[in-house]
């Protein structure tokens, strides 16, 4: 009786806050655009010889083209469905067309939809679109990605209408959320800090918007700042998004990571699942200059990890004999490519010990890696990238969980085991 | 993160180097071998003998312009297979073309029928098989009209039918029906197997794994006459 009645005075006090909430949007809505600048000058400012170049590199360094664009369509003509907790939503038209695209819009109402969260009819737009990085971005960056996108030849494409369940698909509900986690806030450089620290500041929570998924959710899709760019399970994509914040990295590290990011690989690692994706139609397009800022930006943060969704736990001794006969499997399917030592070969097979992938606090990504197996983006400097076989159908989840282990034990490595039971789902 | 591989950096660059000069001549290939494992693990299976049937088609000697459509198909969505999607969908459509050329060019893995005679052996499933693949009736055109009498496919562009197992064609057939397997429009195979019946779908597989060199004929494919338009063989 006590529980029931705990849990239905809780649920009431919800209520009355949310109708609360939602009384108080109602009212602030309107008056919740003002108190901006647009006067800031963009980090990038003065870098291309024209407006509409630099609009197209802010495209390549915002990656729009990956959720505005159906596989096998035009470049910029919406309607992907992007998959959330709370429904599929579809991605705009950013093409010219008049009817169906952003033929009619001028540049203030794009930077109302970029800074404001605001489509031209002044409805709220979902952040499934990440304006609240957006946001950080500057006027003339606005303007500038605003001109570029209307060079974009024109394709007549309607987006299907989104399939959100209620009440997340009322503009209520998504108005108390912005009055919740959202405030358009334009990107100021520190100037106690270098030039380039800035840049890449800028272009990490600006147009990279890397904490869309590399920063964890709530329960209402809402960035949990406090654990800013510490990690993430990317709940639509079900692959974990590793924390951005390693500490402080020495010199040979942070050039190893910018090779990754320009190349998709370096001499021990290979980027894979929807990072490679990332790559792909973004990362390899930046200057390494700019690649430099942002990793110069990241290891500037204090060290961390967000928290991790509950673990399968394995006892000490069965953790072993999975380990034992992990190795097996090891040396019957991987050793040939990945090594005894586990360094496998450089730009060929990435190496296994000391991949942070491999180590992660969740099995996840390399459980994924293992049994779909795939290869990394193809990129101007890695055109014909190698491949990594899925084991699906060649390992039970006892064999899979059991190299996984040994993996994630040996050559240093020191994770936790895998029970066979992480593997289920897949 | 790199720590120590710096000190072995001159031990493995060296050769390295080494292999690298002495590759030079081989240049063309670029490792496509090598880089390709990934496929190879399931679809370069050397097959011998009926008993080693497995699902996955091998594909070596397939035509180029069908393999890379096929590619295509996988990385855009028009053919349904999670594995098949998240291997390609990083990979430029110029690379995916070289991996096309690349089996294209590379000996069939297998000489053999698919599937066991037995196939062949029921009287009255042998003569509508023959009916299906030679003559066509009403709306199904004859397997033969583009695939050839003897199934080895034709030009870049139609595959060869033989050495696919009965599973696979079944399989194939039914997602075309179900649509969970499409092509570039107008998607002729899909016309087909709609018009298919499950037992005709049956049949055909099985008939078409086992059938051997004799069982065939040698017509050849007109291909100013195909049957169906083919948004893949434009």
């Amino acid at each position: 009786m006590k529980v029931v009645k705990r849990v239905s005075s809780s649920r009431a006090r919800r209520l009355a806050l949310c109708v609360l909430l939602s009384l108080v949007a109602i009212s602030t809505v309107s008056c919740s655009e003002s108190g901006d600048t647009d006067a800031t000058v963009s980090p990038l400012a003065d870098r291309f010889g024209s407006v509409v170049e630099r609009g197209e590199y802010l495209a390549r360094a915002g990656d729009c083209v990956a959720c505005h664009t159906q596989a096998g369509e035009p470049e910029f003509s919406g309607g992907k469905a992007i998959p959330t907790p709370f429904g599929n939503i579809y991605s705009s038209n950013l093409t010219s067309d008049d009817a169906t695209g952003l033929g009619q819009w001028n540049a203030d109402d794009f930077w109302q939809a970029l800074h404001h969260g605001k489509s031209r009819d002044g409805r709220s737009l979902y952040p499934a679109f990440p304006y609240p990085s957006y946001s950080h971005m500057t006027r003339d960056d606005s303007d500038a990605l605003f001109a570029y996108l209307q060079g974009v030849p024109a394709v007549k494409q309607q987006p299907p209408a989104h399939e959100l369940v209620f009440p997340y698909n009322t503009q209520l509900a998504l108005n108390v959320w912005r009055l919740l986690f959202f405030r358009p806030d334009v990107f100021v450089a520190d100037p106690a800090r270098s030039e380039s620290w800035n840049r890449g500041a800028y272009l990490v929570t600006g147009p990279g918007h890397c904490s869309a998924c590399h920063t964890p959710r709530g329960r209402f899709g809402n960035s949990q700042s406090q654990h800013e760019l510490a990690g993430a399970h990317i709940d639509g994509l079900d692959w974990d998004a590793l924390s951005l914040r390693q500490g402080s990295l020495p010199k040979e590290d942070k050039d190893a990571l910018v090779e990754l990011l320009k190349r998709g690989e370096n001499e021990r690692d290979v980027l894979s699942g929807p990072m490679a994706e990332v790559v792909l139609h973004s990362l390899q397009y930046l200057d390494r200059e700019d690649l430099g800022a942002m990793v110069e930006y990241l290891s500037s943060l204090p060290a961390a990890q967000a928290p991790l969704s509950p673990q399968l736990s394995v006892s000490a001794s069965y953790a072993e004999e999975l380990y034992q006969s992990g190795a097996q499997v090891y040396g019957e399917h991987c050793v040939d490519c990945h090594g005894e030592d586990g360094h496998g070969e450089p730009y060929r097979y990435p190496a296994l010990a000391g991949n942070t992938g491999v180590t992660a606090g969740s099995p996840n990504n390399a459980i994924r890696s293992l049994m779909g197996g795939g290869f990394g983006a193809s990129t101007t400097e890695r055109p014909r990238p190698y491949g990594m076989p899925p084991f699906a159908h060649q390992l039970d989840d006892q064999q899979a969980a059991a190299v996984l282990t040994y993996i994630r034990r040996s050559w240093g490595n020191q994770a936790s085991a895998v029970s066979p039971e992480a593997l289920r789902k897949n | 993160m790199n720590r120590k591989r710096s000190r072995s950096l001159i031990s493995r660059v060296f050769p390295a180097m080494l292999i690298g000069a002495l590759a030079l001549p081989c240049a063309a290939s670029d490792a496509m071998g090598e880089r390709l494992q990934a496929c190879d693990a399931c679809h370069g299976k050397v097959v011998d003998s009926p008993e080693q049937e497995i699902y996955y088609p091998p594909i070596n000697g397939k035509p180029v312009e069908y393999l890379y459509q096929q590619l295509l198909n996988f990385k855009e969505g028009r053919r349904v297979n999670p594995v098949m999607s998240q291997m390609l969908a990083y990979l430029s459509s110029d690379y995916l073309h070289e991996i096309a050329d690349w089996y294209s060019r590379q000996e069939p893995v297998r000489s053999q029928p698919a599937a066991d005679e037995i196939a062949l052996e029921d009287p009255e499933r042998t003569a509508r098989a023959r009916v299906l693949v030679q003559s066509g009736e009403g709306s199904v055109a004859a397997c033969a009209a583009c695939h050839g009498g003897d199934l080895k496919g034709d030009g870049v562009a139609i595959p060869g039918l033989r050495g696919l197992s009965a599973h696979y064609l079944t399989a194939q057939l039914g997602a075309w029906k179900a649509g969970t397997r499409q092509a570039r429009e107008p998607d002729c195979m899909a016309e087909v197997a709609r018009a298919l019946s499950g037992a005709d779908v049956d049949i055909l597989a099985q008939w078409i794994a086992a059938a051997r060199d004799e069982d065939l004929t040698t017509d050849a494919v007109d291909t100013t006459k195909l049957p169906h338009e083919c948004g893949a063989i434009q």
